[in-house]
């Protein structure tokens, strides 16, 4: 700095250093604010593959405790969740609450066979074959967001 | 105000009032932006910092657990503690080298894992509190299943919160 002429620090470069230090604060905050949305939705994320994989892990638990008592009057029409009774996984059509406002829902449909015996969109329906359909949402703003999955139940041990 | 510079010069002495008052004004602005985001992270520090850990740690021990539970072909039904608080999960495995044990359990409150008889190795971080890990066992005709549940307590700033993770999984060589 010229010292003859100009000492100490004009309006305009505090002016200019305040617009900085305010342009880089606001920075920082959007910066942060981004990386909340990333963990929250992460997390969300996470907590919504883990349940798909229990709802899995729950229908395999009911088809070998037996097909018929859980399965026997499905409604195709109708959406389930599942539920711990506390000894054991139950079907159930009222809401069951999870975190974070989290639901899960199973949505049931029938599996058709052709004369081959493959599955397909036609043919003779399979009494012993389940479609199920699960999934998972969340509230996140205003938005839901939504995770699925499919999975066959086969009645293996005519139960 | 004139005398405040009085080492300038020419004709320019210090700062006129006009700038002080933008000066002093801009920095009030600036500050109070600060001083309100300070307040606003504190505040949120629970929402940023202690549940997501809380969440990562419970969330990967459920994935763990699962995972290790899927594995396994039968449980040790003489040293696994069922239905009972801080219970234990005793189970055999086996993999190409032979049998081997897995168990999980809680020792001042933190989530222990052994194999064998190895040194037992420590899954829940320190500042995390295991109050509470719950093991119910789900026999059927056919298989054998583990329902469990993990509670974890941490410190917030208006006191403890607990935060709750759960999981299922089927030992796939239980099968018969």
């Amino acid at each position: 700095m010229n010292t003859s002429l100009k000492r100490g620090i004009s309006i305009v470069e505090i002016i200019v250093a305040a617009a900085i230090i305010g342009v880089s604060v606001v920075g920082i905050v959007a910066a942060i604010q981004v990386y909340l949305k990333v963990v929250y939705q992460n997390t969300r994320e996470t907590q919504a593959v883990l349940l798909l994989d229990e709802t899995a892990e729950a229908l395999q638990y009911m088809r070998d405790d037996s097909f018929t008592t859980h399965f026997g009057d499905i409604n195709f029409t109708d959406r389930y969740t599942i539920y711990w009774d506390g000894s054991g996984y139950e079907l159930s059509t009222s809401t069951v609450s999870l975190p974070y406002d989290m639901t899960r829902t199973v949505v049931f449909g029938e599996i058709k066979r052709d004369s081959q015996d493959q599955i397909s969109t036609s043919g003779t329906t399979d009494t012993g074959t389940l479609k199920a359909t699960v999934l998972i949402e969340w509230p996140y703003k205003e938005e839901i967001e939504e995770l699925t999955s499919e999975t066959l139940i086969h009645d293996l041990y005519e139960n | 105000m004139t005398s405040m510079k009085t080492n300038s010069p020419k004709n320019k002495k210090g700062f006129t009032l006009i700038e002080l008052v933008i000066y002093v004004a801009g920095l009030l602005i600036l500050s109070s932006v600060l001083i309100l985001m300070i307040v606003q992270f504190y505040s949120l520090y629970k929402e940023i910092i202690v549940i997501p850990r809380s969440d990562r740690t419970g969330l990967t021990l459920v994935d763990r657990i699962t995972k290790e539970i899927r594995a396994g072909d039968q449980i040790d039904a003489i040293n696994s503690q069922f239905g009972t608080t801080n219970g234990v999960l005793d189970f055999d495995t086996t993999e190409t080298d032979g049998t081997h044990s897995k168990r999980f359990y809680v020792e001042d409150g933190k989530v222990k894992y052994q194999l064998d008889n190895e040194t037992p190795v420590t899954l829940t971080p320190s500042g995390l509190y295991v109050s509470n890990f719950y093991f119910i066992s789900t026999p059927t005709a056919v298989s054998q299943g583990v329902k469990f549940n993990l509670e974890l307590q941490f410190e917030t700033r208006n006191g403890t919160d607990t935060k709750s993770y759960t999981g299922f999984a089927i030992l796939r060589e239980s099968y018969e």
